[in-house]
């Protein structure tokens, strides 16, 4: 047996976003041991790219707003298939925990009497994103990263972890992990373990998720005997850029199809006259000249078909590219430059103008964008207790996109960076209270640690095999275009058992190198995660015969009640990446009648 | 810098450096963790009890900070400046630009009540500075450096420094000159 490098804590924390690091100021408070590891630099998380802002019901624009009118918001927004306690608590909680980010130095942009101002969101009844211009989340992580600097935690940086590891007794105990920058494996015994490692986009070829976002945390806390629910719901934006790549992902706001922009096919056509269902058919414009009518005076003519909902637009969208009529890159052309004038877009559309031309040197004013549908978030993850944030997996508990519930079938815009603070203080509460209780590990499984050790060095012997990048971007390009924004069975069906053919691709790269910053390894050991993620999506998109939020069947468009009773819950038994994944109907909390009557009010 | 577009170089051969400030863990990839050590150093927020309904501030007084906190942390302000990129031993005592707009942010903060000018004199080597901009000119968030944080931010450290009323009253009053270790933890609300 080795000796690894070793370190102990009351409680790990595994991910430094938002939830995380809030996790860990809670857990710190409490007087316990903390350290938190991360793959990537303190203060790189992908909490940064959130923008809008912060939503919580604290009234200082609409006095009229409170927790009951956003508790029914966030069950509408999510099509009632949230986890009701956890929309609750949120709601009920957020103010406090945006007011004591202002304790820590958050600077929000105020409202005219000094207070902090909130703005209006989609889905939202009353304005209260609090926020600072556009760059919100990089304030949240900004402000826990320094306080959480202030009380002197430990955090092991660019440290990725393997795999969870449990005691004797079955009870999650720690992890295993190896530091990027030199390759050497490191274990990490704690008598509790918080998950908050975010998303999951990167399995998808066109994603707004930065490099980390590969699932490792949902897929580390189903191999240790959690359940993963809801994977099926996952939000697709329909126009993020699809070219030049190094703006691919990035998205493109509604707001260029409201002022003008229009959807073009590589026939130069404009589409979306063919895809008017007929229940938005009274309200669409027939013709372009009719649509083109309507932006200057509402009253002229109809709605152009560019601003049907967003599934609509997407549907038609993946109907063109998939007939070999999208752009050269796999999208559509969103234009605007033949439409306006080079004066009146860098007027309406500053940002998106600057942001083209100083990442990817593309003149929106001049130049028509490559877009399609892009992930974007992942509402579906770890079962989670909502008071505590505890997993079915003994000692283990986990927040923020990691975790399943909160938002339901589809999250509302500035419900994320709240969910963040909200439950990664419950899980830092949740975690230190059984720490406290007696119950906790103490041992790790060595066993379990040099397996997953083994495992991960088993590339380096074979002589020849695949190359990660090349499974990597096929798969990619395989869940983008079978469990994409519009499902259908056969497609579900076909992707199920090319699922099967990666898992066996997996199991022979090859990778060359040392073990010091190897990019190739580093890949290599995400894509067992990456797959496990992508066959629960597949798995809950395959049995959800109903259209519901985040998850869009063409062959099932409506909602269909009886689905509105149970999440889709995945557990594995082997405990390894590639075990077979059990998947049951696991019926929704019930809600009680004065919450239920909430749902019904009209505030 | 980080934001140079291929399709603006000449033709030809690109040479690409890691940066010189910080040492080489492998190809282009550098030790930062500089950085997070002077991080450790800052002495956090202070401010009063939080009042019923949340504190009141005004744009207009949150604004300069704001600035500041656009920073993502590239660290390209460190690499450029001369005195830690060409004198390593000044490292000890060099808390660099990116720290010093954090202290900057920290003492503009309008609701904050610590005082760390003694600390940015004394130990953070702001005097070392001399204002050659080379950190502003590279900043891909067009924060201004040197204008609006290092600049200010001297000639408070100067009043403090050598304003005998200032002295005196330092003398009598003893403002609070903490450290990060014992900064307070501040209960939820």
């Amino acid at each position: 047996m080795t000796d690894y490098e070793h370190h102990e804590y009351d409680v790990l924390i595994i991910g430094a976003g938002g939830a995380g690091l809030r996790a860990a100021i809670e857990a710190k408070q409490r007087g316990l041991s903390v350290g938190i590891v991360t793959k990537s630099l303190l203060g790189k998380a992908h909490t940064v790219m959130a923008e809008g802002g912060m939503a919580a019901a604290m009234g200082n624009v609409y006095p009229e707003d409170n927790w009951k009118v956003h508790f029914r918001d966030t069950m509408r927004g999510g099509k009632y298939l949230n986890n009701y306690r956890m929309a609750e608590l949120h709601a009920k909680e957020s103010p406090d925990r945006v007011w004591e980010l202002e304790q820590w130095g958050a600077l929000f942009d105020r409202t005219k009497d000094g207070k902090i101002l909130q703005r209006d969101f989609g889905g939202h009844r009353y304005a209260r994103l609090a926020h600072v211009g556009d760059r919100t989340g990089l304030e949240l992580i900004r402000t826990l990263q320094q306080k959480v600097v202030s009380m002197g935690t430990d955090v092991y940086m660019e440290c990725k972890v393997l795999k969870l590891v449990h005691d004797a007794d079955g009870r999650v105990a720690g992890c295993v992990a190896y530091w990027r920058p030199s390759g050497e494996f490191v274990t990490f015994g704690a008598k509790s373990v918080i998950l908050a490692t975010g998303g999951t986009g990167k399995s998808w070829k066109f994603t707004s998720n930065s490099w980390e976002g590969t699932g490792d945390g949902h897929a580390m806390a189903l191999w240790a005997g959690a359940q993963l629910i809801d994977m099926e719901c996952i939000q697709f934006h329909p126009t993020g850029m699809v070219w030049p790549h190094s703006v691919r992902g990035l998205l493109v706001t509604e707001g260029v199809r409201g002022d003008g922009g229009v959807l073009r096919n590589s026939e130069g056509k404009r589409f979306m006259f063919n895809y008017v269902a007929d229940m938005f058919r009274a309200e669409t414009a027939e013709t372009e000249e009719e649509a083109d009518k309507w932006y200057d005076d509402h009253t002229a003519g109809r709605r152009p078909p560019e601003l049907l909902p967003r599934d609509e637009v997407a549907r038609a969208i993946n109907t063109e590219v998939k007939a070999g009529r999208g752009s050269p890159h796999g999208g559509v052309f969103l234009d605007i430059a033949s439409r306006r004038s080079p004066e009146f877009i860098r007027r309406r559309l500053p940002s998106m103008y600057h942001q083209f031309m100083e990442l990817a040197g593309v003149d929106i004013t001049t130049d028509p964008m490559e877009i399609g549908p892009t992930c974007h978030y992942i509402m579906g993850g770890v079962k989670v207790d909502a008071e505590t944030a505890a997993t079915l997996a003994p000692g283990l508990f986990a927040a923020g996109e990691v975790a399943g519930g909160m938002h339901g079938a589809n999250r509302l815009g500035g419900n994320s960076l709240s969910d963040l603070v909200v439950f990664g203080k419950r899980a830092g509460m949740g975690a230190a209270d059984y720490v406290e209780s007696g119950q906790a590990a103490t041992t790790l499984d060595m066993g379990e640690v040099e397996a997953a050790v083994k495992e991960a060095l088993a590339p380096f012997d074979r002589a020849s095999g695949e190359n990660p990048y090349d499974i990597q971007r096929d798969l990619q390009e395989m869940m983008q275009v079978n469990v994409g924004i519009i499902r259908t069975a056969s497609e579900l069906e076909f992707a199920a058992t090319e699922l099967d053919k990666f898992t066996e691709r997996v199991k022979n790269i090859a990778v060359k190198g040392g073990r010091a910053y190897n990019p190739g390894w580093n890949l290599t050991t995400d894509l067992p995660a990456m797959l496990t993620v992508c066959r629960t999506v597949t798995r809950g998109a395959t049995l959800r015969k109903e259209s519901r939020g985040g998850h869009t069947r063409e062959d099932f468009p409506a909602a269909d009640p009886a689905f509105a009773k149970f999440n889709f819950a995945h557990s594995t038994n082997g405990g390894n990446w590639d075990s077979p994944i059990d998947t049951v109907e696991s019926p929704l909390l019930e809600m009680p009648d004065d919450l239920k009557a909430l749902l019904e009010e009209d505030h | 810098m980080c934001m140079t577009r291929m399709d603006q170089l000449p033709e030809g051969e690109v040479t690409v450096t890691p940066m010189k400030t910080f040492p080489i863990i492998r190809d282009l990839v550098t030790d930062v963790s500089f950085n997070y050590v002077q991080a450790q150093k800052v002495p956090a927020l202070l401010p009063p009890p939080m009042p019923e309904g949340g504190y009141r501030m005004f744009q207009e007084d949150v604004e300069r900070g704001q600035e500041f906190r656009k920073c993502i942390e590239c660290f390209l302000c460190q690499d450029v400046c001369h005195v830690i990129r060409d004198h390593e031993d000044n490292k000890a005592s060099y808390s660099g630009p990116r720290f010093f707009i954090r202290y900057a942010e920290l003492e503009m903060h309008p609701l904050d009540q610590n005082d760390r000018r003694h600390l940015v004199r004394e130990e953070m080597g702001l005097g070392y500075c001399n204002i050659t901009k080379c950190c502003t000119e590279v900043c891909p968030e067009h924060i201004h450096i040197t204008d609006n944080a290092i600049i200010p931010l001297k000639e408070r450290v100067v009043d403090v420094a050598y304003d005998p009323v200032a002295w005196l009253g330092r003398k009598i009053l003893r403002r609070t000159n903490r450290s990060a270790a014992d900064a307070d933890v501040q209960p939820a609300p």
